[in-house]
Parts: structure tokens; sequence; C-alpha cells
């Protein structure tokens, strides 16, 4: 089981619900931040501004 | 400040207090904390957030915390000038409050560390500049643990900015009610639709919503959670996106456009103008409040002369407007403020002491109330002699502006109501306000047939 330090010593209550929910989609978040990430690099290459810059 | 000297809003957080003696504002770090703080002070954090302005800068000293509280060391933070809440803030402020939140998240993460916590009431303005102001919010990053703070940030930020962008900016009242935030669920009641079905929306507010009811009886899964570090960044990512792609232009209510389309001819304008300036640099405040303020356009003559400025208007977009120009235009020491003079912020949470009411937030040295009078008097039925009294309780000097029942303006308010106000007059008014204050000088504003004042409170 995972040892979660920070829920144990937390003083506010993340709400279960909230933290299933991370986990729910924590994948497709990741997979499109790494996408974003990518599409940034390639659009560098070519001189491309990203929309935060 | 409520019992034994700590503040009445420092108690949720055990790691450390909030505590004021002879009139400073120190934060105790708890001695079961010190690990952590220690470990944030060498994580690099502190220094990137504090010297780029983003967080509350200290400095550790030698003071004793009051009723014995285990202390490991006491800090001495950058005092606030004025301390402000969520639904004070026009739109725009909300959301740089909300970005700046998630900056310092993502920064707590770099450097192997983690915000615990994303309540609103963590970042204060000091003039235009949001600054996260609890030192205390963070811990040591652990691999794989979720953000502990996403639903608070959610519910202080993202639900309300929504809220206000798509239904009515008049819903920041809804964080008076709810001091935790935004329920999930209301806020999804509330929005339209359209602004439902977004992507960002569904996700964080919608969705997330309905796992808190449905995974309510969880608490065993929640525990085994795991997140990986990669995709806390691509939460914060998303939500900083999701905040981004909010956006509201403040127009079209009914102060936004005052001084484009008020009928004040240039000549009444300079004069107003020059005389505000004289009475100012007659009073040399160090700290000026503008009530009715508008656009903050004779807050900005305070501010210039070196005032500390709060300029309040009870007009979301007027205020907006103020905040955007004024983030762009030097000095800074100016917060603009939305706030209904008729129904001011209270004091607020457990034991009515967690959140000021505004006027015990602040010793002006001098208000302004220009074009508000009228108002007040005419448009609440406020009697004159109560509002000199409020005016008295709240700073020694004032500039205030009569305006006649002559005035169009005026003739406005008076258009579909009876006049039942005989006392409301020149003569009136300077017997009103003559009861509790000196008048030092009275200037007629040319072009027009109003009157300003600079008047010092009696002494009592």
């Amino acid at each position: 089981m995972f040892d979660l330090t920070m829920l144990d010593v937390a003083y506010l209550d993340a709400g279960t619900g909230s933290l299933i929910f991370q986990w729910l989609i924590a994948g497709a978040l990741g997979i499109a931040f790494a996408g974003k990430m990518m599409w940034g690099r390639i659009a560098g290459l070519f001189g491309k501004k990203t929309a935060d810059e | 400040m409520s019992e034994a000297g700590w503040h009445g809003a420092s108690f949720r957080d055990p790691s450390g207090y909030i505590f004021e003696q002879a009139g400073d504002i120190y934060r105790a770090v708890g001695r079961e904390f010190g690990d952590e703080y220690e470990r944030f002070m060498a994580s690099g954090l502190y220094a990137d957030l504090a010297d780029s302005g983003r967080l509350v800068s200290h400095e550790e000293v030698a003071v004793d915390s009051p009723n014995g509280f285990a202390t490991h060391k006491v800090l001495k933070p950058e005092r606030i000038p004025f301390v402000s809440y969520p639904w004070e803030w026009s739109f725009s402020q909300l959301k740089d409050a909300a970005l700046l939140t998630l900056d310092v998240a993502w920064a707590a993460l770099d450097r192997g560390m983690v915000l615990k916590d994303s309540s609103a009431f963590n970042v204060q303005f000091v003039g235009t500049r949001p600054v996260f102001i609890d030192t205390l919010s963070f811990e040591p990053y652990v691999e794989g643990e979720p953000w502990v703070a996403y639903r608070q940030f959610c519910q202080h930020f993202l639900a309300p900015l929504l809220l206000r962008a798509h239904v009515h900016p008049d819903l920041a009242r809804l964080s008076l009610v709810n001091l935790d935030g935004v329920p999930l669920d209301v806020a999804t009641k509330l929005l339209p639709t359209r602004v439902r079905m977004k992507p960002s929306v569904l996700m964080h507010v919608d969705a997330h919503g309905r796992a808190q009811q449905k995974y309510s009886d969880s608490a065993g899964t929640a525990r085994q959670v795991k997140v990986s570090k990669q995709a806390s960044y691509a939460l914060l990512d998303s939500l900083r996106a999701a905040v981004k792609g909010v956006n509201w232009e403040p127009a079209g209510t009914e102060w936004c456009e005052y001084y484009d389309d008020h009928n004040y001819v240039d000549e009444a304008m300079r004069c107003k103008a020059e005389t505000v300036e004289r009475f100012l640099d007659a009073c040399g405040p160090r700290v000026a409040w503008d009530l009715g303020a508008n656009t903050a356009l004779f807050s900005r003559m305070a501010a210039k002369r070196g005032a500390y400025t709060v300029a309040f208007d009870i007009d979301p977009a007027a205020v907006d407007k103020a905040y955007r120009c004024c983030k762009t235009e030097a000095p800074q020491n100016l917060l603009p403020l939305v706030m209904d003079l008729m129904n001011p912020s209270p004091s607020l949470g457990w034991n009515l002491a967690e959140r000021d009411s505004f006027v015990s937030r602040g010793t002006p040295d001098v208000v302004l109330a220009l074009a508000l009078v009228h108002h007040i008097a005419i448009g609440q039925n406020v009697p004159l002699d109560r509002i000199a009294r409020f005016m008295a309780s709240i700073a020694p000097s004032l500039v205030i502006e009569f305006v006649p029942k002559s005035d169009s303006q005026v003739q406005r308010m008076l258009a579909t109501r009876k006049d039942i106000f005989g006392d409301y007059s020149k003569e009136g008014f300077e017997r009103a306000f003559g009861g509790t204050f000196d008048f030092e000088s009275v200037i007629p504003v040319t072009g027009s047939e109003r009157t300003l004042y600079l008047m010092r409170r009696k002494a009592s």
C-alpha cells in the first residue's frame, strides 16, 4: 500500500472524491501535457511561439 | 485579533500562528513544523518566490510568541497595507490571484516542495500586485501524492471565476457566504449548459463535483491513490489553461462608462481635479480611502502623492477597469476594490473574527467622497447627519462633494419618486456635517452647481 505522507499530515480535507478524481484524470492529463510539451519543442525548432510565450 | 493575541483567522493550520504585538504582525512557526520550514527555506523556494515578489518576504526575529506555543522560530512578514477578501476583488484581480496560486504551486514542485492549500485568502494585493502570504503553506513533496489542494483551488478560484464571467459579476458575493469556496455542485447548477460543456469546465467543475458525491464513502481507496509528478504538473497546467480561458470584459454596467458619458463640462472637471489635488496637498495623507471611486480617477491623485490608496466602488466593471489601468501605470500603490457602502463587508467566520469588517481593516488619514453623498442620501434615504458621523468614524480628514437637487444627476434620481428630502440642500448639508467637522475650505466647482469641501473632524 502506498504511504501517503502528505495526506497523513495535511490539515486540509482534500476530499475523498477529489483524490480519486485526480487519479482518474491523471493519465489523460499526463498524455495531453506530454503532447503539449513535445509540440512546444517541435514548434520551437521552427521558431514558432507557444501560446504562453 | 482574538484569543490570547492569536489572529482570529489563524487556527486551521497547526503548523504556525499569526499574532500581533505592539502593532506589528508576526508568524510563529510551530516546533513540530520546524523541519518542514527549514527544508522550505533551504530548497531555494523562499528566495525564488520572495525575490520575485510572489511571496511575502519575512525576517526571522527574536520575539516570544504568546500563550506558550511551542515555537521553532518567529517570523516578521512584510506588512500588507490593506487586507482584502476575494468577494471584494474584481474579476481580473481574482484571475490574477488564481494564476499566482498556480504559479506558486508549480514553483514549489520544481523545488521538491508542494503547496498544501490553495485558499484565496492566502493571496493579498499590495496595490495592484498579488502576493502569496502564507509562508507555511509549503511541505516537502512525496513522490506519488496527489495535490491535496485541488478541490480547494476549484472552489476558491475556478468556479467563482466562471460564475462571475458567465452568470453575473455580482455572484462574487457567493464567496462571502461560502468561506471555503463555492461548492462545485452549486456552480454546476448555476452555469449555462454551453459553458458546462467546455472540456475544462466539464472536467474540473462538473465531473469533479460529481466525484465528490460518488466517492464520498471511498476513503480507503482514496488513501491508495497515486499520481505521478508529471501528472501533478499536468493538472496545474490544465488548471492554468482553464483559468486563462475564462474571460470577462468590464463594459455595459451602470458606472463603468461614467466618466466617458457623464455630463461634466470640461471646465467643471478641471476645477474639480485642481481642487481635489489642492485639498490632498493640504492633507498630505499616508493612507487614503476613496469611497465611490468609480474608475479611480481621483484616487490616482492621492496615490501619485505617495498615499497608499484604496479605491472602493460598488460597480465590479468600474473596479476591474481601474485595476487593469493601474496595473500598467506607476505608481502601483492603489488598490481598487468592490464595495457596496449600503452593505459593506461585515465581520465573518468563526467567532466573527476570521474576516474583519471593512471599516476595521484600516485607519485612513483622509476619505474622498466625491459625487457620492446624493446616492446615499437620496438614493438610499440615509439622513445627512448619519453620513457625517460615518465619515468621521473612518478618518480625521474628509474631501467631500455636495451635489444639489438642481444637478441633472439628482434630478434623474428624483424623477420617479416623491421628494421627501426637505433637508437636502447646501445649507442642510453644511448643518449636518458642521456638527461633526470643521470646514477648512469650501470651493464651488466652476461650471457646475456642485461644491467641494475639505473638512477636519472636530476634536471629541
